[in-house]
C-alpha cells in the first residue's frame, strides 16, 4: 500500500479515537455530575430532616378535647428555602409544616379532628383535616409532616429521552413541604374541631390570640 | 337642642352600622379554601380571609367532597 494512503489511514483512526474518547468522556462527566446533583440533593434533605427541631406556639382552649403535647418544625433561612424551592420569599426565616402529638384528654373516642396553622394577621391557615380514626380515651396520636402535604408528580428524564413519572411525598426542595406565607413567631397551630364517636362535635371558641 | 342633638347621636351609629354591613359581607366574600387528600390517608387544606373556625368548617366539607388519591405510589415511564 502507498505510504501517504497509510499515512492518511492512520490519521483518520485517530481521529475517530480522539472523538469517541472525547465523547465517551463527556458522557461520563454529565452521568457523574447528575449522580452528584442527586447526592448532594439528598444530602441536603438529610441535614435537614436531622436539624434540631424548633418549637411552634400551641394556643388552645382550657376545654379541648384532643392536647397538643408538642408542635415541632424544621427551620431554616429565606435564601435557603429559596435554593432548595427556587421560590422566593421575603422572610428572614421560613419553617416547615409541623409534626404535632396529641392527646385524647376527653372522655370519648374520637373519630376526626382539623388542625391548624394560622397566621392571625393575613387570616391564613394552613392544616388538615383527619377522619375515620378512633382514639381512645388518654391515647396519644402523632400528625407526622406528610399528613400536610398532598402528593405530587415528580419526573425523571435520563440519557436515553425516557421520562419516568411517579408519586411522592414532596421533601425539602418542594414548597408543600415549608409554610411560607409567615414566619414561625407570627404562627400558632391548634385543634379546632373534634368529632367523637357518639355523634357529637367540639369547635373551639375564638378569642384573646386565638382568632 | 336636646333633640338636635339626639339625631345627631343616631345618624352617627346608623353611619357607623352601614358602613360595617359591606365590610363583613367583603370579608366573608373573601374567604377561600382549598384542599386535597393525601396518600398518607389525611386531607391538606389551606384558607385565606377565613376565620379560624369558619376556615376549618370550609376545610372540613372540602375534605368531605375531596375524592380520594388513586395514584399513590404509581410510577410511570414514558
Amino acid at each position: 500500500m502507498h505510504i501517504a494512503t497509510r499515512r492518511k489511514l492512520a490519521i483518520s483512526a485517530a481521529v475517530i479515537g480522539l472523538f469517541s474518547a472525547i465523547t465517551f468522556a463527556l458522557e461520563f462527566r454529565t452521568k457523574s455530575q447528575q449522580l452528584q446533583s442527586l447526592l448532594a440533593r439528598d444530602k441536603e434533605s438529610q441535614q435537614i430532616e436531622n436539624s434540631a427541631d424548633q418549637p411552634l406556639r400551641v394556643l388552645e382552649n382550657d376545654d379541648s378535647p384532643m392536647r397538643i403535647l408538642e408542635a415541632k418544625v424544621k427551620e431554616v433561612s429565606g435564601t435557603d428555602f429559596n435554593k432548595l424551592t427556587g421560590q422566593h420569599t421575603a422572610l428572614a426565616t421560613v419553617c416547615s409544616v409541623p409534626q404535632v402529638q396529641l392527646l385524647n384528654s376527653s372522655g370519648k373516642v374520637v373519630t376526626g379532628f382539623v388542625l391548624a396553622i394560622r397566621d392571625p394577621t393575613t387570616k391564613t391557615t394552613r392544616g388538615m383535616v383527619q377522619s375515620k380514626i378512633l382514639i381512645n380515651q388518654g391515647e396519644a396520636y402523632t400528625v407526622k409532616r406528610q399528613a400536610f402535604m398532598e402528593s405530587e408528580w415528580t419526573s425523571t428524564i435520563n440519557n436515553d429521552g425516557k421520562i419516568q413519572s411517579s408519586v411522592v411525598t414532596p421533601n425539602v426542595h418542594s414548597e408543600k413541604y415549608w409554610i411560607s406565607f409567615a414566619s414561625r413567631a407570627a404562627l400558632f397551630v391548634t385543634v379546632v374541631r373534634v368529632s367523637f364517636q357518639d355523634g357529637s362535635v367540639w369547635r373551639i371558641k375564638e378569642g384573646g390570640d386565638i382568632q | 337642642m336636646k333633640v338636635r342633638f339626639l339625631v345627631s347621636i343616631l345618624f352617627s351609629i346608623l353611619v357607623v352600622v352601614f358602613a360595617a354591613i359591606p365590610n363583613a359581607t367583603l370579608s366573608y366574600a373573601q374567604c377561600k379554601c382549598t384542599c386535597r387528600s393525601t396518600c398518607s390517608g389525611s386531607c391538606a387544606y389551606s384558607c385565606s380571609g377565613c376565620g379560624l373556625v369558619d376556615g376549618a368548617e370550609a376545610a372540613q366539607r372540602c375534605c368531605d367532597s375531596a375524592p380520594a388519591p388513586s395514584n399513590c405510589g404509581e410510577e410511570e415511564i414514558f
